[in-house]
């Protein structure tokens, strides 16, 4: 059970049926949701789906990733359509050379141009892609302050101390960090694990919350720090009012999603529909445990009355294999395959808009005929480059 | 490893074999090649460390350390430049420190990666413990140059071959998804 799991898919489930999703609906969604920290080359190759459509990586394969430049576009498309989207691709500070700003930019942060333009792409596609938005909406919260791409100049930071709030006030406890990545987290003596420090430009020990290890995906960890990119201030990262405000606009998005709402409004959040649920959800944010999946689970069944099952990774896969090649896009894993192809593009094709190339160039799926489309697909599988940039630009 | 990265460590490597082939037959041209080597190669670093300091590190929470690590090896370069004017005993010296110096900092990375338990100690200790031993024995040689220089060249040929071999190895990847 991995870490997240518990806001991911237990969470989201729990916001869905709120929004007015049905259990079975709601389930899908939370599939979805989780299926984002699942959905590797490895894993596509086991389905024989199209490469193209990872929307994360193993270690093994971020080890065998070259970091190149192309190794380390095909990175930033993921990392950053998926994990860490970027808050504001044109921020501007004076005097910074081009270079640095192309990092800067890349910093994650809620209620960016960038969330409205995912859940506008959301709409109408389906369950699935609803559920992949609200993976990309939460991980805005969890996930800011760091980007998508390894960047030492952003990405590392010094050290950490997590404030515990007493009746007395608040106590900070510097926060000790090792790197044995199969040893768990000790809440009780305060030890975490991260990566490596490396002073190296580009090193994968520098991609996203790495150095701050896995204290972003605790929603009831309040910490300081300062950040590489924050010139010398510290913030304090509020994990359970941030893990409260993606709950509550989860509800909001996804009833947008469900025609509730006309537009997605940047920080508009659901708080009217959980307010008799409001302590609930606060203990469940705020309670010192590595997984909250169990509360989580507890308060979805109370919701809607029905037993949630265990996420499994594999339940759609004979779905998929066992459908033939035109009802594969019809299929859940298809349909998923489909919407995070099309995230992927469009916040990759944003960055590069805006005038950074350190996401390369990918081609919209969403601008492509029908005829395209499945030919993008079929060039994705054959070749499993997420990058599509050389292949199909006789396309355009 | 960045597959750049991993070029040049292979080339570093077999520059290092050759020029300890070399030295072994003709002391003074080895010798020679050697000091041109470590005078470019510092020199290259620091430049990359201004560069990286003043398009991105300077503004970079703690970032001056870039800055301090290019000057260090732009000193250590300049100083080196002085070599090929000296006699080569002296300038053995200036090697063996150099080596005694990398040794001594592989063998404490390794020390701080053992207490941080990445499990990856063990080479780097190894290496950089080979490396400090050589230097020693290379203090204890520095009255018999052919001695020395034997010594040295051994030195020389283990540090390319693990250079060669690590960039040959696949790196472990600690990441939080």
């Amino acid at each position: 059970m991995t870490v997240q799991e518990d806001f991911h898919y237990y969470a989201t489930y729990c916001a869905a049926y709120i929004a007015g999703y049905s259990h079975e609906e709601s389930l899908r969604v939370a599939y979805a949701a989780q299926f984002v920290d699942c959905c590797t080359k490895t894993f596509i190759n086991k389905v024989k789906g199209p490469k193209v459509a990872a929307t994360t990586q193993l270690q093994t394969e971020l080890a065998d990733t070259k970091l190149d430049l192309a190794g380390l576009r095909e990175i930033t498309r993921i990392w950053a359509s998926f994990h860490f989207l970027p808050g504001d691709l044109y921020a501007h500070i004076p005097r910074r050379p081009k270079v640095y700003m192309d990092e800067y930019r890349l910093i994650c942060n809620p209620n960016g141009d960038l969330l409205v333009d995912t859940l506008r792409l959301a709409k109408g596609k389906g369950i699935e892609a609803c559920g992949l938005a609200m993976h990309v909406l939460a991980d805005t919260w969890a996930h800011r302050y760091f980007a998508g791409t390894p960047s030492f100049v952003i990405n590392d930071a010094g050290e950490f101390y997590e404030i515990h709030r007493t009746l007395d006030g608040d106590e900070e406890k510097k926060i000790r960090f090792r790197h044995n990545p199969v040893a768990p987290d000790d809440l009780e003596k305060g030890i975490f694990t991260n990566s490596i420090n490396n002073y190296t430009a580009r090193s994968i020990m520098n991609l996203g919350h790495g150095r701050a290890g896995h204290l972003p995906d605790y929603s009831f960890a309040v910490y300081r720090y300062v950040p590489a990119w924050m010139n010398y201030e510290a913030v304090i990262k509020d994990n359970p009012v941030d893990y409260r405000n993606a709950f509550c606009q989860m509800i909001y998005a996804m009833k947008y999603l469900r025609g509730e709402h006309e537009k997605f409004e940047k920080e508009r959040y659901d708080e009217e529909n959980i307010a008799s649920y409001s302590d609930r959800i606060d203990s469940i944010l705020r309670k010192r445990q590595l997984s909250a999946s169990e509360d989580w689970k507890a308060f979805g069944e109370e919701l809607s009355g029905s037993k949630i099952p265990d996420f499994q990774v594999d339940m759609y896969v004979d779905e998929y294999l066992n459908a033939g090649e035109t009802e594969k896009p019809s299929t859940f894993l298809g349909r998923f395959f489909t919407a995070a192809i099309a995230q992927k593009g469009m916040v990759s094709n944003r960055i590069y808009r805006s005038g950074n190339k350190r996401a390369g160039i990918v081609m919209d799926i969403n601008t492509l005929e029908n005829m395209n489309r499945r030919r993008l697909l079929m060039i994705a599988n054959k070749t499993g480059k997420a990058g599509l940039d050389g292949k199909n630009k006789k396309n355009r | 490893m960045e597959r750049t990265k991993r070029i040049g460590n292979i080339a570093f490597g077999i520059c290092m074999l050759i020029a300890s082939l070399i030295m072994i037959f003709d002391m003074e041209d080895g010798y020679r090649i050697i000091v041109y080597f470590l005078i470019v190669s510092l020199i290259y670093r620091s430049i990359k460390c201004f560069i990286y300091f003043f398009l991105m590190a300077r503004f970079k929470t703690g970032g001056i350390v870039i800055l301090y690590k290019g000057l260090i090896l732009l000193d250590a370069g300049v100083f080196a430049l002085g070599l090929d004017n000296i006699p080569i005993s002296y300038g053995m010296i200036y090697l063996i420190i150099v080596a005694l110096l990398s040794g001594v900092i592989d063998v404490l990375q390794a020390d701080q990666s053992r207490r941080m338990e990445t499990g990856q100690w063990r080479f780097q200790f190894a290496y950089g413990a080979s490396k400090v031993v050589i230097a020693l024995l290379c203090f204890f040689y520095l009255n018999s140059l052919r001695w020395l220089t034997y010594v040295y060249c051994a030195g020389l040929i283990v540090s390319g071959v693990t250079r060669i071999s690590t960039a040959l190895r696949k790196t472990a990847v600690v990441y939080i998804e």
